[in-house]
């Protein structure tokens, strides 16, 4: 029973990396803006078909993705927030506009029905070594694919605190979420900046794309259960927390593989909501929120 | 560092701002030469932190504001004008406050031209704030009033400017404190060659620290002249303080 | 509008709705494909019912639930189970399973109120995720049989109105139409009920609308049960038409994200906005199967959804309907010009700068809102993180009596103020009103107490009218909205503003907006008044007529608490002054006392002994 449960554990931990790194992309941009970002699921997604193809067509391994869509996915986001987000930015006087989230939810329409007719809904899979590859240490089972996904959000989060801690860029983000006005003020461009945290919270999908790619099945709705899950733990881990987002997915996988040894993996989503509402009435700062009053 | 125009660094020519129906400043017009230290009174709601906001760019405005020879700034955006030399501390200094007070100081010094200097500004302004050094390790939300204050003008040093503005930079701050910061203000204009505008509602604390003052009444110039002639003028009690002299 | 114009616009809206329920015999009639064509206008009609349900609650009170299809799921299996089980007719069915959804409603509606716009959003679709898994997973509850993910089947019965089945499709078209026709009739009915000018007001500021007395709560609790209801109602006709219902389909986010788009494209918070958007994208949806073949792509449609979405919010936010309203006036004021002649040039209203004052009676609220009491703040304290906003602070203000509170910027009064209205709970310290402790009570209460305010900054609902604002602060205390009309003119009239009644607030100015606070103040009949910077931002042409209204205001005989940063001012309307500093009271004594306090006017203005 115990060794059931440490399995399970493990197992969930390992997935619990990915679901870091979407809630990380969320909370970038929830960080800085206030904006909540339906699309960020369907971009993972778009991230996940890039890494597909790339795959199918040229053999490219899916680990060597990245070089491909992180750049292409950081465009994206960059043009997405400059052609529609900052327009409507500049209109709003809400510090939270709702105007942001329905845009952002009518892309997510378009970019997954676009994708469902263009690629049809058949789950599509990748095989590499790292699809099926083991490693068995002592009574338990490691599945490679998810370890090496489990190290992808470590070396994620840890480059992104890096680099909104040390960088100037990276300052200057957190910066203009705090005091858009101060920040102007000190020579800052917050429209361009916002669109460099956009763009990087979009970047940071095509990691996560290439992390899930090799033992998850790619399909046009992937993102959505994901981004629901993604929008628990970014309520979990506080809002604009980066290493509550990580932690935060760790422990959202975790409840997974426990419960998942007793029942379906649905009670546990079920549980997952019920968590989020409860944390919702009761900590809506979270449990690490550092960076909200 | 003497200007050809003059000696004058900044002129503000008609400023006009309106807030919907409302006028907030109407036709004002105001110079500040080089190192001089010019305030600008007025009691609450007079248009004192609009006028600033306007010379900053964060609001908009009618009239001319020209900086440095001649140039108008009336469209360059606020996030440009540092690079003229033009800082401004805002009312209750508005720190980061999520951040230490280190990272609040090395993003006074954001613009990649100031970056190489980085280390030396930040040895310049520790030294005038002694106190931030051992608070730079501290998030900003957590600091006292003064030690905030202390920040914010750090901070906008860090940027070295020429010009720098302080929107009421005595709010809320204890007597020694004031006097403190008073003496800072004094020193940066001394020995640092900035010139200070700022606005302040006490008497007392402006006309004190300032070669001259303006002293806004309901958003219109309502007397200007040097720190004596000011207070020597029996106006002075009636306009600002509303009431005749006790 | 003029009365002939009235007529028209009701005889087109008529011809409208009975060509609209002709639809379905003349497809039938000319349409050989006929009964397609019925099934997109029944589809029409169901989008157009859960959409204008939804904005009840989405548009009407501006709270994004994105979790509507609960509602909707739980509407369909409650009367589904209970004709299964028992027998019951789903025409009782329905009004049971519109229970079944309010109670929920009700239930959501604790945790939910407490958060605002995106996480609101958030913890609906939570909600509805929960009852969808926990269905699909869920084969019996209670020894009833839902068959989880497989859903409910309900045997068809052939013809039969007692069990909801037909089997022509123009009958559900017709009872569609008969549905959403109630369910127009409901949202218009709330629109112009006491609870639809709240929610409006709710909409433009919250904390507003507290500060008048109204339990915001309970206001947005009524339009979330109401609506729950009306969408549950769909459910039911939903499960009838279909006779398939699983929670996959009924619960799915989709259908709720739907009913949000198309009342965001018609117009959130408008009775007729949410059935234009359903108009438009049940149609658009249509086309765009059938240009993109048929049924393979089940999401076609929700591509153009997305991009019609996309386009609304970036270019008409405020929907359709505000087009579409101008034009049919355009077009009844054409018809009745054709018929009657141009209409008379209309009257221009006058704009007075300068406030005039209406001679006459006051208000009588000395005698509407009973014998004033004493208010006395003792000993308060109140701080934020590391800054002190009131320390050890004690104020009285006798009945009848008008105390100024005067202090430097950041010197605690508006805190004090906050205090006192409910806005903050001070950490020690008592409140008494008339000697009852009211620190701690919420802000509505607390006016109903007697105690009304006005905001430093105004805050008028700057998407109602004048009249309107004032009616929100008068309905509680009226039992019509008719006498609350009536209330509202009366305080507008005591605050000079009679010309502006019919002005939406956003195009005032700044005196008259501090005019409008005053009026939407005293509409709630207070005892106690807390005015904070009426004369603030006014310029001077219009202070005389101000300090004439304070002065109206305090011979109704109620006990005024003023902040005013012009001296001047505040010792010509006072009896006595508070003066405060760093959040600590220095001085309370008679106004000339206090302003020529040397110490006072150290603080306060500089003094000039200390120059050099």
């Amino acid at each position: 029973m115990t060794e059931l449960v440490i399995q399970g554990a493990l197992s969930g931990l390992l997935i619990g990396g990915i679901y870091g790194l979407i809630a990380l992309g969320l909370n970038l941009v929830f960080g800085t803006m206030r904006v909540v970002n339906f699309a960020q699921g369907t971009l993972l997604m778009v991230g996940m078909f890039m890494a597909y193809w790339l795959f199918v067509l040229t053999g490219l391994h899916p680990y060597l993705s990245p070089l491909v869509t992180v750049p292409a996915l950081f465009a994206l986001g960059y043009a997405l927030q400059y052609f529609l987000v900052t327009p409507l930015l500049a209109r709003e006087r809400a510090r939270e506009p709702m105007s942001v989230l329905l845009m952002t939810l009518g892309l997510a329409l378009v970019l997954e029905n676009l994708a469902l007719m263009l690629f049809r809904g058949d789950y599509k899979t990748v095989q590499v070594r790292e699809t099926s590859a083991v490693w068995i240490l002592g009574d338990y089972i490691v599945s490679v694919g998810r370890f090496w996904s489990f190290v992808a959000m470590l070396g994620t989060v840890t480059a992104l605190w890096l680099f909104l801690s040390r960088t100037d860029l990276g300052r200057a983000i957190r910066a203009v979420g705090q005091d858009r006005q101060v920040a102007r003020l000190l020579g800052m461009n917050d429209r361009v900046i916002y669109n460099y945290a956009f763009g990087i919270s979009t970047a940071v999908m095509g990691i996560a794309a290439a992390a899930l790619v090799p033992f998850y099945y790619t399909h046009p709705a992937v993102g959505t259960s994901f981004l629901l899950k993604a929008f628990v733990i970014v309520v979990l881990g506080g809002l604009g927390s980066m290493p509550g987002a990580a932690l935060g997915g760790l422990a959202v996988g975790l409840i997974e593989g426990v419960i998942g040894i007793w029942t379906e993996a649905a009670v546990a989503q079920i549980l997952l909501f019920a968590v989020f509402i409860a944390m919702l009435f009761f900590r809506p700062a979270g449990l690490l929120g550092l960076e909200r009053k | 560092m003497t200007s050809t125009w003059e000696g004058r660094l900044l002129s503000v020519e008609n400023l006009t701002v309106r807030y919907g129906g409302y006028l907030a400043l109407s036709e004002v017009s105001l110079e500040v030469r080089e190192g001089e230290i010019v305030c600008v009174m007025g009691a609450n709601g007079s248009g004192k932190s609009t006028l600033l906001n306007a010379i900053s760019g964060l609001v908009e405005s009618e009239g001319e504001v020209r900086f440095e020879g001649r140039r108008s700034l009336q469209g360059v955006p606020t996030h440009e004008r540092l690079s003229l030399g033009l800082a401004h501390v805002l009312e209750r200094r508005r720190l980061f406050p999520y951040m230490t007070v280190l990272e609040n100081l090395l993003l006074g010094a954001y613009l990649p031209p100031l970056r190489s200097e980085r280390a030396r500004a930040l040895e310049r302004v520790e030294a005038l704030f002694p106190v931030l050094r051992e608070r730079r390790h501290q998030l900003a939300h957590s600091l006292s009033g003064g030690e905030q204050q202390q920040v914010a003008i750090a901070r906008a040093l860090m940027g070295r400017p020429r010009f720098l503005m302080l929107d009421e930079p005595f709010l809320g701050l204890s007597p020694r404190m004031v006097l403190e910061i008073s003496e800072v203000i004094r020193t940066i204009n001394r020995d640092g060659g900035v010139t200070v505008l700022f606005n302040e509602q006490s008497v007392q604390h402006s006309l004190g620290l300032s070669d001259r003052g303006y002293i806004l009444e309901s958003g219109r110039l309502a007397l200007s002249g040097t720190s004596g002639e000011l207070l020597a003028d029996p106006r002075l009690h009636r306009i600002y303080m509303g009431l005749d002299a006790a | 509008m003029r009365p002939e114009e009235r007529r028209i616009a009701l005889a087109l809206g008529l011809v409208a709705a009975v060509l609209v329920a002709l639809v379905p015999a003349a497809a039938q009639a000319l349409l050989d494909d006929h009964a397609y064509w019925i099934q997109v206008h029944v589809w029409i009609l169901f989008f157009a019912m859960c959409a204008t349900a939804w904005n009840i609650i989405g548009g009407f009170a501006g709270q994004y639930s994105f979790g509507h299809a609960a509602f909707l799921g739980l509407g369909a299996y409650t009367s589904t189970l209970l004709y299964l089980n028992l027998g019951v007719s789903p025409w009782i069915g329905m009004l049971a399973g519109g229970t079944v959804a309010a109670l929920a409603g009700a239930v959501i509606s604790y945790p939910c109120f407490r958060l605002r716009g995106a996480f609101f959003a958030l913890a609906t679709i939570a909600f509805a995720e929960m009852l969808r898994v926990g269905g699909e997973l869920t084969d019996s509850v209670f020894g009833i049989q839902i068959n989880g993910a497989r859903g409910l089947v309900i045997p068809p019965v052939g013809n039969s109105a007692w069990a909801f089945q037909f089997t022509d499709k123009a009958s559900y078209a017709y009872i569609a139409y008969a549905l959403l026709l109630l369910t127009l009739a409901i949202a218009y009915a709330v629109k112009r009920s006491r609870l639809g000018y709240y929610l409006a007001a709710i909409g433009d500021d919250e904390d507003a609308v507290k500060s008048l007395g109204v339990d915001t709560a309970r206001v947005k609790l009524a339009a979330l049960l109401i609506s729950a209801f009306l969408t549950a109602v769909a459910g039911t006709f939903y499960a009838q038409m279909v006779l398939f219902i699983t929670p996959t389909r009924t619960v799915s986010l989709d259908l709720s994200v739907q009913m949000v788009i198309m009342a965001v494209l018609g117009g959130l918070g408008t009775v007729f906005g949410p059935l234009l958007g359903a108009v438009i994208l049940v149609p658009v949806a249509e086309l765009t199967r059938a240009a993109l073949g048929g049924s393979t792509i089940q999401g076609a449609h929700l591509i153009v959804y997305g991009v019609i979405l996309m386009l609304v919010v970036r270019f008409t936010p405020g929907g359709i309907e505000g087009q579409v309203r101008r034009a049919c006036r355009r077009l009844v004021a054409w018809i009745a010009d054709l018929l009657h002649g141009p209409a008379a040039a209309r009257a221009a209203v006058v704009n007075a700068p300068v406030i005039q004052l209406p001679e006459g009676s006051g208000l009588g609220l000395r005698a509407a809102a009973g014998e004033a009491v004493p208010l006395s703040v003792e000993n308060v304290t109140m701080r934020f993180g590391g800054a002190v906003g009131a320390k050890d602070v004690t104020i009285e203000v006798g009945p009848g009596e008008v105390v100024g509170l005067i202090g430097p910027n950041g010197s605690g009064k508006t805190t004090v103020f906050n205090l006192i209205t409910g806005f903050l709970t001070p950490q020690t310290g008592r409140i008494l009103f008339g000697g009852r402790p009211i620190a701690g009570l919420p802000p509505h209460r607390i006016n109903r107490l007697g105690i009304a305010r006005t905001f430093q900054i105004v805050r008028p609902f700057t998407s109602l009218t004048a009249a309107e604002n004032v009616m929100v602060a008068a309905l509680p205390r009226c039992a019509t909205l008719a006498a609350a009309r009536a209330e509202a003119e009366r305080c507008l009239a005591f605050v000079g503003l009679s010309h502006r009644l019919d002005t939406v607030a956003d195009g005032l100015s700044t005196g008259e907006r501090k005019r409008l606070e005053l009026a939407r103040a005293l509409a709630t009949r207070p005892r106690l008044l807390l005015m904070d910077e009426v004369m603030g931002g006014l310029d001077q042409r219009s202070l005389p007529g101000m300090i004439e209204l304070v002065r109206r205001i305090r011979r109704e005989g109620i006990s005024l608490l003023v902040i005013e940063h012009n001296l001047r001012v505040i010792t010509m309307v006072t009896d006595r002054l508070v003066m405060l500093h760093l959040g600590e009271k220095i001085r309370d004594g008679s106004p000339l006392a206090v302003v020529s306090d040397p110490q006072v006017v150290d603080i306060y203005v500089g003094g000039t002994a200390a120059l050099r």
